[in-house]
């Protein structure tokens, strides 16, 4: 009972922190110069078509106003349309998250699989050959900017060795999948269809190798750290004096205790991606939620820009609370 | 004005002898955006109207010619039919009595008729947009037109404009139909607007859209009904590529045919490059430095001058656009045929131009040049300008903002100075000085304003001598020459970088290609 009451309190929380999200989005945006009539109209037009369409987007009206009658709206289910677009925000939206989340839960999973075991053995192993080589790739990995290592890959993957497919979005020279998820990969899957699979699977290599390589190096860097300072720590030693092998000590009394840092970490960047990896899209076309706030940003199409905040913002929200549950499980201390 | 049809006709024939089989390769074509909207009424992105031409067609277009150089480019000098057969107009200039090909069809085969052609006006008088503007304001048309038999509409204008045939060749005149657009429409609204934006009421282009993926990739097939015969390419896959760089490595790669949309560095890197040509033709795009008339130093003449002196305008034209453009001399294109050229234009000569902002009100105030964010050459203009400007005395920061915010200002006349372009998508003088130097305009964002220069604007619509017309904007020319509201800086050529198998490449003004013409060599 005592997890479902806490569960009930932090999606309490979930919905004031989304409120506040919502206010501050909603003001920056209408606040910041920049009115979206000027472009809609284009150039061939007159004064009066602009005020008509600043009427019609309700522009005209008080902001408070104006944020009411976009929350009546929400609450309705409608997220509102792009003027960009041309379509309702939670179509486009229905096309560009699944695309996001794919590309999000590939790399971080690519990012798990090489980060947390090289931290690991690197702080068990100090001063070895995989200490050295972890420091080298954490570092280069903080510091390469992603848009750079993503050019380069498709240069050497794509252009020089031919190994790589073209960066052409998400699938090329074969059909997209019949659409369930949206996501191609689950898709082609639950579909049978294993063109359309391997297709999908070439497309997003490099993407998420970019982005499994960048955001694994702070990861590798807490697993590092907190594999280093737990076995240094007094009940580590204590447990190694008393003579438990170097297995048990380790996985049973060590690997715990890294978890919380870790699922925390790996958290807080799976939030990121879900919001979004704006250069990477750009380079891979990878037609995904980043590339689409963008260009709403730079056009001030302000209902995908608020839609795209809050989704943002209820991703790492949930999140994190999955995290807080996950801990729940983990750590004795925290039921 | 005298019935086109010897011209039409011959078009006509020449684009059916000329139909290639159709050829089984796909053409890829790298776009940088997405298509924001079907709505031949209100499309602003030049990839809209990349599509619209695609699907949709006009019912008048520039004849094909080759120019010095063995470009292919839509002849200036008039339109001729694809779906309006031949026209007439009144003897008083004003009433066009326009007769509909027989025969042709939609997508879906609904008849091309006066009543369809009718409702296609209709519909653009009244679902504001680009083709209500280009009606009432270039056309002089606000009232619908009468269907005088099955084939037949007569269309009656205010007042006479040189440009009421001419302007039908824009997307916003394409064929719909009504049928559809009425099944759509609701009472909030009664054009369709939104479903059109979404949706193509069955198309009467060369191409039909297969399927859209958005922001991903769009796939059209050649309709076999098409007035001018089945495009000689059987499918079209349109990928979305944001990054240029990207697209430039994908046409050398092959992945790509066509690589949209490139800037001068993507162009220059694919120079030499085996498998890939550029086709390069002549632009009426004017790039310029513009300095607001109302806004302190610029609202003094002597200051307009004395930058317009000062700018090493060669520069720009060899380090900007790698040689490849003209010196743009005037308000008016060089491919207009009205341009003064050399004679009237500012050449360099920074003692002149010191000597001037010596004589000015100018007090050494730092000035603001604004660019667009979005365009990669104007922050490469902007920096020669302020070089130019700082060795004559003057300080000017560059201040980068986004397109949203740019357009706000600009259009609300609240830019001190910026490094701005403008392609005419008709080449005409009345249609592009009443566009950005008329008094009070919209599009004037320099607030520039001489009456002398309206009154020219406005008698220049009612005068079909075209001697009397070229020395009345000659006039214009001048006048705007000495006020200089702007530095003309330069016409930088239009450059397509494309697989070298590919052909048929025709560059009309508004510099959207008619996907129709390309085919496998």
């Amino acid at each position: 009972m005592r997890i479902l009451a806490y569960i009930g309190q932090r999606l309490a929380l979930l919905v004031v922190a989304l409120l506040g999200v919502s206010i501050i989005t909603f003001v920056v945006t209408r606040v910041l110069p920049g009115n979206p009539a000027y472009l809609i109209v284009g150039i061939q037009a007159d004064y009066s078509t602009v005020a008509a369409v600043i009427e019609k987007l309700g522009l005209d009206k008080p902001i408070p106003e104006q944020y009411f009658l976009y929350m009546k709206q929400l609450f309705a289910g409608d997220l509102g349309s792009s003027w960009r677009t041309g379509n309702p925000v939670t179509f486009d939206l229905a096309s560009r998250w699944p695309a996001t989340i794919e590309l999000a839960t590939i790399s971080m999973l690519l990012a798990i699989t090489w980060a947390i075991p090289l931290g690991l053995v690197s702080a068990i192993k100090k001063r070895s050959i995989t200490d050295r080589l972890a420091k080298i790739l954490s570092g280069l990995g903080v510091s390469i900017p992603e848009f750079w290592l993503a050019t380069l890959l498709i240069l050497v993957f794509f252009a020089i060795f031919h190994i790589a497919p073209a960066p052409i979005g998400r699938i090329s020279r074969v059909s997209p999948p019949e659409l369930i998820t949206g996501m191609y990969l689950l898709d082609s899957l639950f579909t049978g269809n294993m063109r359309a699979f391997w297709a999908s699977a070439k497309q997003i290599i490099l993407p998420a190798t970019t982005l499994a390589f960048v955001i694994g190096a702070p990861l590798l860097r807490v697993t590092r750290a907190f594999m280093n300072e737990v076995l240094e720590s007094q009940y580590i030693r204590s447990a190694r004096a008393m003579g438990i092998p170097k297995r048990s000590l380790i996985f049973r009394h060590a690997l715990p205790n890294v978890l919380l840092p870790v699922t925390t970490m790996v958290a807080v960047l799976y939030g990121y991606l879900l919001g979004g990896t704006v250069l990477v899209e750009y380079v891979f076309a990878w037609p995904g939620m980043g590339k689409y706030a963008i260009d709403s940003i730079n056009s001030s199409d302000y209902a995908p820009v608020m839609a795209v905040v809050l989704l943002s913002a209820l991703s790492y929200l949930i999140v994190y609370l999955l995290t807080d549950l996950l801990h729940f499980f983990i750590d004795p201390r925290t039921r | 004005m005298r019935t086109k049809l010897s011209a039409m006709i011959v078009t006509f024939a020449v684009m059916l002898t000329f139909q290639l089989p159709t050829q089984a390769r796909d053409l890829i074509v790298g776009i940088g955006g997405d298509i924001e909207t079907f709505d031949v009424c209100c499309a602003n992105f030049i990839q809209s109207h990349h599509a619209l031409y695609a699907v949709y067609e006009p019912p008048v277009i520039y004849p094909t010619i080759e120019v010095a150089g063995g470009a292919l480019v839509g002849d200036p000098a008039g339109v001729v039919g694809t779906v309006f057969e031949s026209w007439q107009a009144s003897d008083d200039g004003l009433a066009y009595t326009i007769k509909i090909r027989e025969g042709l069809t939609l997508h879906n085969g609904t008849p091309i008729n006066a009543e369809l052609v009718k409702f296609t006006i209709d519909r653009n008088l009244n679902a504001a947009g680009g083709g209500t503007w280009l009606l009432n304001n270039i056309a002089f048309v606000t009232k619908s037109p009468e269907v005088v038999d099955e084939y037949t509409i007569r269309l009656v204008g205010d007042a006479v404009s040189p440009m009421i045939m001419s302007q039908f060749y824009m997307t916003s005149s394409a064929m719909l139909d009504p049928a559809i657009v009425k099944e759509h429409a609701t009472e909030d609204d009664p054009w369709a607007k939104e479903w059109m934006a979404r949706n193509v009421a069955s198309g009467s282009g060369p191409y039909k859209i297969v399927s859209h993926i958005p922001d991903q990739e769009i796939v059209l097939e050649a309709w076999d009904g098409y007035l001018a015969g089945k495009a000689p390419i059987e499918r079209m896959i349109w990928k979305i590529i944001p990054s240029a760089a990207q697209r430039a490595l994908l046409l050398r790669t092959g992945d790509i045919d066509i690589a949209e949309g490139l800037g001068e560095e993507e162009i220059k890197s694919l120079e030499g490059v085996d498998g890939v040509q550029i086709v390069k033709a002549p632009s009426g795009t004017q790039v310029y430095y513009g300095m607001n008339s109302s806004i302190a130093p610029f609202d003094d003449v002597l200051v307009r001058r004395a930058v317009s002196y000062a700018i090493n305008y060669d520069d720009i034209i060899q380090n900007v656009y790698n040689g490849d453009a003209g010196r743009l001399w005037g308000p008016l294109s060089e491919t207009s045929g009205m341009s003064l050229g050399e004679s009237a234009g500012y050449k360099q000569d920074v003692a002149k131009a010191k000597e001037l902002l010596e004589s000015s009100s100018y007090n050494g105030e730092t000035v603001t040049i604004s660019i667009d964010s979005s365009k990669a050459d104007r922050e490469l203009i902007a920096v020669r300008v302020q070089a130019a400007m700082r060795a004559i005395g003057i300080n000017a920061d560059i201040e980068r903002v986004t397109p949203a915010v740019y357009s706000e200002r600009k259009v609300g006349k609240t830019l001190q100075s910026t490094v701005d372009g403008m392609l005419a998508w008709i080449d005409d003088p009345n249609y592009s000085l009443s566009l950005v130097l008329q008094c009070g305009v919209y599009g004037n964002y320099m607030d520039y304003c001489n009456e002398e220069v309206d009154a020219i604007i406005k008698a220049g619509w009612g005068e079909s001598d075209k001697d009397k017309r070229r020395a009345m904007f000659n006039r214009a020319q001048e006048l705007i020459l000495a006020d200089a509201p702007w530095a003309f800086l330069a016409q930088p050529d239009f450059k397509l970088a494309m697989s070298s198998d590919l052909a048929g490449y025709v560059h009309y003004a508004n510099e959207i290609p008619r996907y129709h013409n390309y085919y496998w060599k």
